[in-house]
């Protein structure tokens, strides 16, 4: 192989029609007749409804149809929604109708759906659509509701806990019981949500004549809809083409699926005979897209009097607000992780999962990571503290050694598979972080600003993020006639640059130029099997099954070349366009000269399929993690408890690098979630379920001005279970942050930081609290 | 001039130089009228309450949040979008050419407000102090990138402008 663009900082594909205002988002398309919808959402947290006056809507001119449950009766969208991952810890599921029946369970559940002429008009119709609602009890609070004393948040349950799971690993109870120490701790981490800039959208429009359905989806899953669509409008998967065009960031919000609307707009668009279009608004997305991250956590820890972990007992409640459809996903996931980067032979964990009255929660940028983490390396500070043993030696003392590779944690993991670690060199990570934040110096450097009455303190955390999650992703490369390779991908770009990543990936596995591939993703007309673009996972998985189909279109060439040119196939290389003979270039047939011999099957050299193509559904055979650590120095404001990050040091090991430019932006963007999370965003529900901050005004999404520069080091352990050696980088970036910054602001400030994100008004009431 | 509820009246918009006739209803915000009338759908709407800066478009020289003006007062203003920022022969404006080079975008959709937003400042930017640059394009929400590339783009902007005009 001649070429090499894996490795390299190659720039992206995709920016300039981006850059020109030239790309195509959903709400770009434009096509002559198409209606347009507006959703009339409930006002109250949890209500039973009775009576919808629709008539004053309909008096509108311009509006063309006000559907409400009634008029689904009889069609597959009078039902609830699907569980898309299903579970058999779940007892109670509950799921919406995509117009509700008779109860609504949160703020922002669709009950009516408007279809005018424009948007302006359909907006106007939703205003005048009066619903009564005869209040129900609200659970809100995730303690309240776990406990039964709030809601319940579905009137035919007696409690709120929909969902119950527990393993272990090991005599927990034994350990626990003999142990020299025992601590017990507790924590909280608050609801947030990915809040993507450009919000879900919907175009749909159905060919009567064909009985085709076309959606463009500003979706991270295209494939996951149009099977989730194929039984709500009686049509076979192939018939229903789903196109994820250019999509304004999803980080998980926009790969969860059904949504209401995702059902609601095709069904209506063909329904109706004209195309459809619904483009959420943004008071629409804080209360009708999905949220994340409200879990409360009691854990108990038995160490030996080295700080050595002995046994881990966790127990927690995961808030996964009104619905169940991604079933216990979350806080699965969270389980899974709960060992860290740290050898603990008795592990157990048990959790419930409970229904509030607030809008759904679903993954969003780490899932359940970022949580997990908090959970372990806040207790590794405070076993530190407990026990008087610096916060960095307990670490060393605990990791799992890169000779310990691949790690079984003993753990499951969602999908099936166990929580085992392929890879990673935990200590040496650590050490290079450590060696950046100057951690051997911060006493010193902390004592002296102390001396000035400025408050400074450190932050330490190290992490674990899966990457390579199955079951499978696929890919189709194919040699088309003049030479250039058509590459189609079942995964969704969202802003990560896949073009980019496929093209370098394929380039290299057939000799040809970069500019000679052509990447199409998302888009079901290509192919109908895939899981998408979430989980960090389409450069390990998506990114295998494109070297591994790449390889076996090479694997044809070669075969074929071998044959014209009367030489051994194992004497030939793919270069220049071409396959050739290594070590005698001028002995080669052109990529172009072998599509026709390969598409007439017998003379392709007993090949099992003709033409220069190859289709790859390529599975991990086992789970794929990243790792890193963090570090962080902080000052606090003595009087404003405003947060200052002084430096801040990412240690990151994603396998394999593709793309260095493309992995750092991952990382950087993922680390500005992170300082959201931390200390700027937080959905704010009252005691009513009313969502107080409903907008980026109220929601503070941080701007430049609150996103310090980073260091990053990067390290690499190739995976051994990808093909390529590719972890995957889209969440690690933000799954450490807030355990990070906990961290430093305890240190600074002397008081424990149990529950995450702070805020210069929580910091202020702790510090009362505390007497400071 | 009064306009009633749903009354279309014309009004003459000058978007990148083009002088536009373009009837209006009184409610019509620029955004939609630049992306549904003129077909300019390079300018996105992201929050429709001013607070994420995607829609940002320059009026009369000053950038300006296309969501929170009616297309209705605009006549006589000169309004400029990210589709007149590249040169008629296609060649990328010096800070799109920026924001390429240093990743200053992701999945895209904040680009063209922020390309906008930083196009009257960029000649200052390598004078600015950081806190000072990231200060003067706070206000405009990047969901993706962390920020770092924006900041490295505009401040490396005028750097190639300035090598663009050696090079002549």
């Amino acid at each position: 192989m001649t070429t090499s663009f894996v490795g390299s900082s190659i720039q992206r594909r995709e920016d300039d029609r981006l850059l020109r205002g030239e790309g195509t988002f959903v709400d770009d398309i434009a096509m002559d007749n198409t209606l347009h919808a507006a959703f009339v959402r409930s006002e109250a947290a949890h209500a039973l409804i009775t009576g919808i006056d629709v008539t004053r809507a309909l008096e509108i001119d311009g509006v063309v149809a006000v559907l409400t449950y009634d008029d689904l009766a009889g069609t597959p969208l009078a039902a609830p929604l699907r569980v898309s991952q299903p579970h058999p810890a779940i007892r109670h599921a509950r799921t919406p109708y995509p117009l509700a029946r008779d109860e609504v369970h949160h703020v922002g559940q669709p009950i009516a759906m408007v279809v005018a002429r424009d948007r302006y008009i359909a907006e106007d119709a939703a205003a005048v659509v009066h619903v009564d609602y005869q209040h129900l009890p609200v659970a809100v609070d995730l303690v309240g509701a776990a406990r039964g004393e709030d809601g319940p948040a579905h009137s035919d349950m007696d409690g709120n806990v929909y969902a119950s799971l527990s393993e272990h690993v090991g005599d927990v109870d034994a350990v626990l019981a003999k142990a020299e120490h025992v601590f017990e701790y507790d924590l909280r981490y608050e609801r947030a949500a990915g809040t993507p800039l450009e919000g879900r959208g919907l175009l749909a429009t159905f060919d009567e004549l064909g009985g085709r359905m076309r959606l463009w989806d500003s979706t991270q899953a295209p494939m996951m809809v149009c099977h989730g669509l194929a039984p709500l409008l009686g049509l076979e998967p192939e018939q229903i083409e789903v196109i994820s065009p250019d999509v304004g960031g999803g980080f998980g919000t926009k790969a969860f699926q059904l949504y209401p609307e995702e059902a609601l707009v095709p069904w209506a668009a063909r329904w109706l005979g004209a195309p459809l279009k619904w483009i959420e608004d943004r008071k629409e997305a804080f209360v009708g897209s999905n949220q994340l991250r409200s879990q409360v956590t009691h854990v108990k820890v038995a160490v030996d009097g080295e700080g050595h972990l002995l046994a881990l007992d966790v127990r927690y409640l995961h808030d996964n607000g009104a619905f169940c459809q991604f079933g216990i996903l979350v806080p699965s996931v969270t389980a899974s992780e709960l060992s860290g980067q740290y050898r603990i032979p008795n592990l157990r964990f048990s959790f419930d999962a409970v229904y509030t009255n607030t809008t759904q929660c679903s993954p969003y940028r780490g899932s359940g990571q970022p949580y997990a983490t908090f959970v372990v390396e806040r207790m590794m500070d405070w076993v530190a503290r407990d026990l008087g043993i610096d916060r960095a030696e307990i670490r060393r003392r605990n990791f799992i050694p890169p000779q310990g590779m691949p790690y079984d944690t003993g753990l499951s993991f969602p999908h099936g598979n166990r929580s085992v670690y392929d890879s990673g060199q935990y200590p040496a990570q650590f050490e290079t972080l450590l060696e950046a934040i100057g951690y051997d110096g911060f006493a010193a450097e902390k004592a002296a600003a102390a001396a000035e009455g400025r408050r400074i303190g450190l932050g330490l955390t190290c992490y674990v993020d899966v990457g390579g999650t199955g079951p499978y992703e696929s890919t189709k490369v194919t040699v088309l006639p003049d030479g250039s390779v058509s590459v189609v991908a079942a995964t969704s770009d969202t802003g990560q640059g896949h073009e980019t990543m496929y093209s370098q990936l394929v380039a290299d596995q057939l000799g040809v130029p970069m500019e000679r591939v052509r990447v199409t993703t998302g888009d079901s007309r290509r192919t109908q099997y895939g899981f998408g673009t979430w989980g960090s996972r389409t450069a390990a998985v998506g990114g295998s099954s494109a070297v591994q189909a790449a390889a076996t279109v090479a694997t044809k060439a070669k075969a074929i070349a071998a044959r014209l040119l009367e030489v051994d196939a194992g004497d030939l290389e793919l270069a220049d366009g071409a396959v050739r003979v290594k070590g005698a270039a001028h002995v080669a047939v052109p990529l172009t000269e072998l599509v026709i011999p390969a598409r007439f099957g017998r003379t392709s050299g007993g090949e099992s399929s003709p033409g220069l193509t190859a289709a790859s559904y390529w599975s991990p055979s086992a789970m794929i993690f990243s790792s890193g650590a963090h570090g962080v120095v902080v000052e606090i404001d003595p009087e404003t408890y405003d947060l200052n990050i002084l430096r801040y040091v990412i240690a990151h090991d994603c396998g394999k690098v593709i793309n260095p430019m493309l992995v750092r932006g991952q990382v950087l963007g993922g680390f500005a979630h992170g300082i959201a999370d931390a200390f700027y965003e937080r959905r704010h529900y009252d005691n009513a379920g009313q969502l107080l901050n409903q907008n980026l005004m109220g929601y503070l999404v941080p701007f430049a001005s609150e996103i310090p520069q980073v260091e990053v080091r990067h390290m690499e352990s190739s995976s051994p279970v990808s093909i390529h050696g590719v972890k995957g980088a889209g969440e690690a970036g933000s799954v450490p942050v807030p355990t990070a910054i906990a961290s430093a602001i305890e240190d600074a400030l002397g008081f424990p930081i149990d529950a995450m994100p702070q805020s210069p008004l929580t910091l202020f009431e702790l510090a009362q609290r505390h007497g400071r | 001039m009064r306009v009633s509820p749903g009354e279309q009246v014309t009004v003459k918009l000058s978007v990148n130089g083009i002088v536009h006739d373009v009837a209006v209803e009184s409610r019509w915000l620029l955004s939609d009228v630049l992306r549904h009338q003129l077909g300019l759908t390079g300018t996105h709407v992201g929050c429709e309450n001013g607070a994420c800066g995607c829609c940002t478009v320059i009026v009369s020289g000053q950038p300006a949040r296309a969501c929170l003006l009616f297309a209705i007062q605009l006549e006589g203003a000169e309004i400029e979008t990210v589709e007149s920022l590249a040169a008629p022969d296609g060649e990328l404006h010096p800070l799109q050419e920026s924001f390429r080079r240093h990743h200053g975008l992701q999945c895209g959709f904040c680009t063209p407000g922020q390309l906008m937003n930083a196009k009257p400042l960029y000649r200052q930017a390598p004078e600015m102090p950081d806190c000072e640059l990231r200060s003067a394009l706070s206000g405009m929400i990047c969901r993706c990138t962390g920020y770092q590339g924006i900041v490295d783009a505009v401040r490396d902007a005028a750097r190639i402008e300035d090598e663009r005009e050696d090079a002549k």
